[in-house]
C-alpha cells in the first residue's frame, strides 16, 4: 500500500459509502443520498447536512471533484461530483484493507472457541 | 413556512459552505421534502449548520477566548466590589482604598476591550485565510 494513501485510512463509514456511490458513475447530491441507502439496504440514512459536509471534506482533499451535468434538462440548482484518480485509489486501499479485516474475522470466528477444544 | 425555515438555517451557515452547497441542499430539500420529510430535513439543517460553525470554523475559537476572558474578568471586577460584613474592618479598606479600585476598573474596561478588538482582528485574519485557500477543484479549474 502506498505511503500517501495511510493519512486517509480508514474511511469513516459516510466516507466509504459517498466514494462507493461515486465509483460508478457522476451522481447529484440526492443520487448519493439515496445511493447509499440502497447500498446499506436501508440501514445507513445519510442527511443532506453530512452528505455536503463530507463532500466538502472529500473534494478539499482532492478525492472528489465536479462532473459536468448528465442532463441538460436537469434542475440548474443540481451539481454532479465524480471520483478523482487519487479519490479511486484511496477507495480502493480501503476495500484492501477491509477485506483483510473480513479474512481475519473469519478466520476466528469459523475457528473453535477454545471452551468448545476443553 | 418550512421551507423558508430550512432556507434560513442555509443561510446562516458559514459562508465558504454557504457559497459552495447551500442551493443543491435547497434543491433536494424540494425534491425530497416530502418523501423523506420536512421535519427530519429541519432537524438535519440545525445540527449541520452547529457542525460548520463549531467543528469546521475557527470562529468559535477566539469568541470563546474573549468570552472566557471577560467572564474572568468581570469575576474579578465582581470580588473587588463585594461589599464585606457590615462595619467590618475589609469593607473599611476597601472605602480607603477607593481611588484604586477606579484605576484598577480603568484597566479592565482597556483590557476587555482589548481582547474584543484582539478576537475581532484575528476571526478577520481567519476570513482573509479561508478567502485565499481557495479548494484543489477551484484551482484547478482557475488554472485550466
Amino acid at each position: 500500500m502506498k505511503q500517501a494513501l495511510l493519512p486517509f485510512l480508514p474511511l469513516s463509514p459516510a466516507t466509504l459509502h459517498i466514494l462507493l456511490c461515486l465509483a460508478g458513475q457522476p451522481r447529484h447530491g440526492y443520487g448519493i443520498m439515496q445511493d447509499v441507502l440502497r447500498q446499506s439496504n436501508g440501514q445507513y440514512k445519510l442527511g443532506p447536512g453530512t452528505l455536503y459536509d463530507n463532500l466538502q471534506k472529500l473534494m478539499d482533499k482532492g478525492l472528489v471533484e465536479g462532473a459536468p451535468s448528465a442532463d441538460a434538462n436537469d434542475d440548474p440548482r443540481r451539481r454532479y461530483y465524480q471520483l478523482t484518480a487519487f479519490g479511486r485509489s484511496v477507495l480502493a486501499a480501503d476495500v484492501e484493507r477491509l477485506k483483510n479485516v473480513i479474512h481475519e474475522a473469519k478466520f476466528h470466528l469459523e475457528a473453535p472457541a477454545v471452551e468448545d477444544l476443553g | 413556512m418550512r421551507r423558508a425555515i430550512y432556507a434560513a438555517e442555509l443561510r446562516m451557515h458559514p459562508r465558504a459552505f454557504r457559497e459552495r452547497f447551500a442551493d443543491e441542499m435547497m434543491c433536494i430539500f424540494d425534491e425530497a421534502a416530502e418523501a423523506e420529510g420536512a421535519l427530519k430535513l429541519l432537524i438535519d439543517g440545525a445540527i449541520s449548520l452547529l457542525r460548520q460553525w463549531v467543528m469546521r470554523s475557527d470562529f468559535w475559537k477566539p469568541t470563546l477566548a474573549a468570552l472566557f476572558t471577560m467572564a474572568q474578568l468581570t469575576m474579578i471586577s465582581f470580588m473587588l466590589h463585594l461589599p464585606g460584613p457590615v462595619p467590618s474592618q475589609a469593607n473599611q479598606v476597601v472605602r480607603e482604598a477607593a481611588p484604586t479600585i477606579g484605576m484598577l476598573q480603568l484597566m479592565l474596561s482597556v483590557a476587555t476591550l482589548t481582547v474584543i478588538v484582539v478576537a475581532a482582528i484575528t476571526f478577520w485574519i481567519a476570513r482573509f485565510q479561508s478567502k485565499r485557500s481557495q479548494p484543489c477543484s477551484r484551482r484547478r479549474s482557475a488554472a485550466a
